[in-house]
C-alpha cells in the first residue's frame, strides 16, 4: 500500500472506473480503503467475523452501485457511508440486506456541531464527551459523528429508537452541564 | 485529500487501531481519516494482510458471479430477487446458443411455411412443441450446472418449475412469434400455436412429477403429433386441431394440468428428479 502519488488515479477516478466495470479498480479501491474501514467498523462491534463479512458486502456494494455515486464529497466517507450501514445490516436478526446506497454521505460535510466536537481534541468539550457513561457516549458517537439515523443507531446498538431519543437528550444535557 | 498538511501522530495512529485511544481523539482521528489519503495509507499495516486477502477473495468471488450472466442482471433490474434470478439464469434452455438454435428453429419453420396450407400446418405443429423442449432441457440433470444448488435451495420446487418453466415459454414464444410475423398472409392462424403451447407445457410440468422431464416432454410431443394428425384424418382439414374445437380443447388442458400441478405441489417439494 503506497500513498496516493501524483499520477495515481484519484479514488474518484477509480469509483469511475468501477462504475464501468473495471474489477482492477475494484481492486485498487479495496487495496486503498478495506484497512481503515476494518479498523473503524471494529470500534462499533468486536465480532471480527461480523467486520469482515460487512467489509465484504461493502466493497460488493461499492461494485454494484458504483454507478449511482453522485460524485460529491470524499469517497471515503461514501464507502464509510455504506459500510456502517453494511455493519447494521449483519447486526440485525433477520439479515437482510437493504438494496440502497445512499447517493451522497452526509458525513462528509460536517455540521457545525461535529466541526466544534471532532475539531478539539484535548479541550473540555472532549473531556465532557470521554467521562459520558459508555452508553450515552455510544448513541452520541452513532449518531452525531458516524451521521447514522435514530432508527439506525438503535439497530447499531441493539437498543430501540425511542432510547437512542432519550439517551441522545441526557447525553446533550450532561454535556452541556459539564461546559458551562 | 491534497492540501492537507496536518497528520495524525504516529502514536495516535496505532493507539487508535489497537483500540487503546480515548472516544474524543478516536472521533477526532477519524474525522480527519475521512479526507486524508495519507493517514488511511498509514494504518493498512494494522490489519494483518491475511485477513484482508481473505476479505478480498470473497469479494473477488462474489463480483465475479455478478459479472457473468446477462439475463441474471436483467431480472434483477426487473425485480426479481438476486437468488431467484441466478436460479432462473442458470436454467440451461435459456443460454444464448439454445435461445439461438429456438429462434433458428422458428425462423426456418416459418419460411419454410411459404404460403401453402401443408407448410403452414408444419409450423404450428412444431412451434408449440418448442417450449416443450426448452423446459425438458431446464430440468435436465446432466444439462443442468445449478442442479446442486436448485436442489438445495430452500425453494418450493414447484415454484421454481414454474419460474423456469414460465422464463423459458416466454423466452420461446417471445421468438416463434417474431418468427410466425414473416407468415403475414396466414393473419391470425399464424398465432393459432399459442394455445396449444401452454397446454403442451403444462402437461410437460405435471408429467414430470412422475416421469423424468425428457421424458414426459417426448410423450407430450408423440400425443400432441398423433392429436393433430387424428384430427386431420377424421375431418379431412388439414389445419383441424387449429380451429376453435381445437383451441378450446387446448385451453382446458391447460386449466386441468395447473390446477393437478397445484394439487400435487407436495410431490415437487422433493427432488422431482431422484427417478432420473
Amino acid at each position: 500500500m503506497t500513498p496516493v502519488s501524483d499520477g495515481a488515479p484519484s479514488d474518484a477516478d477509480l469509483v469511475r472506473a468501477v462504475a464501468e466495470g473495471d474489477r482492477r479498480a475494484l481492486e485498487d479501491l479495496y487495496a486503498r480503503h478495506a484497512p481503515w474501514l476494518v479498523l473503524r467498523l471494529t470500534r462499533r462491534c468486536n465480532d471480527r467475523h461480523l467486520v469482515d463479512e460487512a467489509v465484504q458486502d461493502t466493497f460488493v456494494a461499492v461494485w454494484r452501485g458504483a454507478r449511482r455515486w453522485d460524485g460529491r464529497g470524499e469517497v471515503a466517507a461514501w464507502v464509510w457511508g455504506i459500510g456502517i450501514r453494511r455493519l447494521i445490516d449483519q447486526l440485525r436478526s433477520a439479515p437482510r440486506p437493504s438494496e440502497e446506497l445512499p447517493a451522497s454521505w452526509a458525513g462528509a460535510e460536517p455540521s457545525a456541531e461535529e466541526r466544534v466536537l471532532v475539531g478539539v481534541e484535548y479541550g473540555d468539550l472532549a473531556g465532557a464527551l470521554d467521562r459520558l457513561s459508555p452508553e450515552l457516549r455510544a448513541v452520541v458517537q452513532a449518531t452525531v459523528l458516524d451521521g447514522l439515523t435514530t432508527k439506525e443507531a438503535g439497530r447499531l446498538l441493539g437498543i430501540p429508537a425511542g432510547t437512542v431519543k432519550t439517551r441522545m437528550m441526557r447525553a446533550k444535557a450532561q454535556m452541556r452541564e459539564a461546559l458551562a | 485529500m491534497s492540501g492537507t498538511t496536518w497528520h495524525v501522530d504516529e502514536e495516535v495512529l496505532a493507539g487508535y487501531a489497537a483500540g487503546r485511544v480515548t472516544s474524543a481523539v478516536a472521533a477526532s482521528t477519524e474525522a480527519h481519516l475521512t479526507s486524508c489519503a495519507e493517514c488511511r495509507a498509514e494504518l493498512a499495516p494494522a490489519v494483518p494482510a491475511g485477513r484482508l486477502e481473505g476479505i478480498w477473495s470473497e469479494v473477488d468471488q462474489r463480483v465475479e458471479r455478478l459479472s457473468l450472466p446477462w439475463l441474471e442482471r436483467i431480472l434483477v433490474r426487473c425485480g426479481v430477487g438476486e437468488d431467484t434470478a441466478r436460479l432462473l439464469a442458470a436454467t440451461p434452455s435459456l443460454s444464448a446458443p439454445w435461445l439461438g438454435s429456438v429462434a433458428a428453429a422458428a425462423v426456418v419453420a416459418a419460411f419454410v411455411a411459404d404460403t401453402s396450407h401443408r407448410a403452414l400446418f408444419a409450423f404450428l405443429t412444431v412451434a408449440p412443441m418448442l417450449p416443450v423442449a426448452g423446459v425438458a432441457a431446464a430440468y435436465g440433470r446432466d444439462a443442468d450446472p445449478a442442479h446442486e444448488i436448485a436442489v438445495a435451495s430452500p425453494y418450493s420446487m414447484l415454484r421454481l418449475m414454474l419460474l423456469r418453466a414460465l422464463t423459458v415459454v416466454m423466452a420461446t414464444i417471445a421468438l416463434t412469434l417474431l418468427a410466425g410475423l414473416v407468415l403475414v398472409d396466414e393473419g391470425a392462424t399464424a398465432a393459432a400455436w399459442l394455445l396449444p403451447a401452454a397446454a403442451l407445457t403444462t402437461a410437460t410440468l405435471l408429467l414430470s412429477s412422475r416421469l423424468t422431464p425428457v421424458w414426459a416432454a417426448a410423450s407430450v410431443m408423440v400425443t400432441w403429433v398423433a392429436g393433430v394428425t387424428v384430427a386431420w384424418q377424421a375431418t379431412g382439414t388439414r389445419l383441424a386441431a387449429f380451429g376453435e374445437v381445437g383451441q378450446s380443447v387446448a385451453l382446458a388442458v391447460t386449466f386441468v394440468c395447473l390446477a393437478l400441478l397445484v394439487a400435487r405441489r407436495h410431490v415437487f417439494a422433493f427432488d422431482t428428479r431422484s427417478s432420473a
